[in-house]
């Protein structure tokens, strides 16, 4: 998947992200800059050893901005980049952006993301929401999955909350944040087996709570203690689901993949599995509990259940 | 609101992927982005109609057959999970003809 646009420069910077590694080429010295301080921890430093990239994205140049107003791609009132299937791969439309990534199956993964404007490339409406959907993507390669989600690091274990927009993800990751804990993300979190387990990552995309000074992703992980469908209720309660309504629960929240018919069968097969090796509970939650009240009576349920 | 007679022709929606999870039913609507969870009836009659456009009539009997009920109450039962398919465009419906037989 080669582009004949003009790119932006000679310059090049990989970055390591918790489900792949990826290098984009053809960036301005400027363009570099930018991406090397927003996500300083995952890139390596010029005199290391060269990584093999799993997607090599070509920057390159649009003719005219898109021009596009943001409302063109809400959807549930959140912004949305749009997602059109090939053959070969997916083409993104975002807000002043373009991609393709290949999907053949051959390594790397070739990819092409462009923009009119210089700066534009490592905006967060740009370079983030195109790692986003990469991520999920090689998350699946992976036999993993991206979760809209809040994810929580209790006694040296993660817990990951899913649910829609609004329904209390952000909330309960500053109650997590206020009661000290470590809060893995507010919105998009990782999980890849390891070792016959499942382990969540910190991946580098803000949500609400991103925007604190610990938005380093990196490679660390934390065993996977349950996964909530998060739900608002009058009150606390928390019971398992069964495996059908479990993996539906988590398949609403994978986004980017979920309504690709290509990707879909992949992403079933993934979640079947998932729900079979780790706890899923309905986790129903007051605006007035505390998050240790919610996250000790979410663990009971695990155990027992 | 469809009028069952019974006679109707039924098709999944070209839209919709679906699969068996320990004995019950996930349904996927491409196009609305709905998920679905099915009973291990659900998925019965998920799974015949996977298999091509087949009559109210003809799915009620497999039902009943299946699962050791009387036509009727199967007939009944069958309709009820229908009209939900039809609300989440997960089924698409060819009225039977004039004859009240499936057009040809």
């Amino acid at each position: 998947m080669s582009s004949t646009a003009p790119t932006w420069g000679i310059e090049e910077i990989h970055i390591d992200l918790p489900a792949c590694s990826v290098r984009i080429e053809g960036l301005s010295r400027g363009q570099k800059n930018q991406v090397a301080c927003d996500y300083s921890r995952l890139v390596g430093e010029p005199h290391d050893e060269p990584v093999t990239a799993e997607v090599v994205c070509q920057a390159t140049r649009l003719a005219v901005p898109l021009g596009r107003p943001i409302s063109s791609f809400s959807r549930n009132g959140q912004y949305t980049p749009l997602k059109r299937r090939h053959d070969s791969g997916i083409e993104i439309t975002g807000y002043e952006f373009v991609a393709t990534v290949s999907r053949t199956g051959s390594t790397p993964m070739e990819a092409v993301l462009s923009v009119a404007d210089e700066m534009e490339l490592a905006s967060p409406d740009v370079l983030q929401n195109f790692l986003r959907i990469v991520t999920a993507h090689c998350a699946l390669d992976r036999g993993g999955v991206v979760l809209h989600s809040a994810g929580v690091v209790h006694d040296g274990r993660a817990v990951i909350l899913a649910g829609h927009s609004n329904v209390g993800k952000t909330t309960l990751a500053r109650k997590a944040i206020g009661a000290g804990s470590k809060v893995l993300s507010d919105d998009i979190n990782l999980v890849l087996p390891d070792n016959g387990e499942y382990r969540a990552f910190k991946v580098p995309f803000t949500g609400e709570l991103g925007r604190l000074p610990d938005r380093d992703g990196g490679k660390r992980s934390y065993p996977l203690a349950g996964l909530a469908l998060l739900e608002q209720a009058p009150r606390l309660t928390a019971a398992p689901v069964r495996p059908a309504a479990a993996v539906a629960g988590l398949l609403a929240a994978s986004p980017f993949v979920n309504d690709d018919p290509e990707e879909l069968p992949a992403l079933l097969d993934i979640l079947t599995r998932l729900v079979a090796g780790v706890p899923v509970v309905r986790l129903g939650v007051a605006r007035d509990n505390s998050y240790f009240a919610v996250i000790d009576t979410m663990l009971r349920s695990c155990e027992h259940g | 609101m469809v009028e069952w007679q019974g006679s109707e022709t039924v098709r999944l929606s070209t839209r919709i992927r679906h699969r068996a999870i320990a004995g019950e039913g996930v349904m996927v609507h491409l196009g609305r982005g709905q998920v679905l969870v099915v009973n291990q009836v659900g998925l019965h009659v998920v799974n015949a109609l996977a298999k091509g456009p087949t009559t109210v009539t003809e799915l009620a009997a497999a039902v009943a057959a299946a699962y050791g009920i009387d036509a009727q109450r199967a007939h009944r039962d069958v309709i009820a999970f229908l009209d939900q398919l039809l609300a989440e465009e997960a089924i698409e419906v060819e009225p039977a003809g004039v004859d009240g037989l499936p057009r040809e």
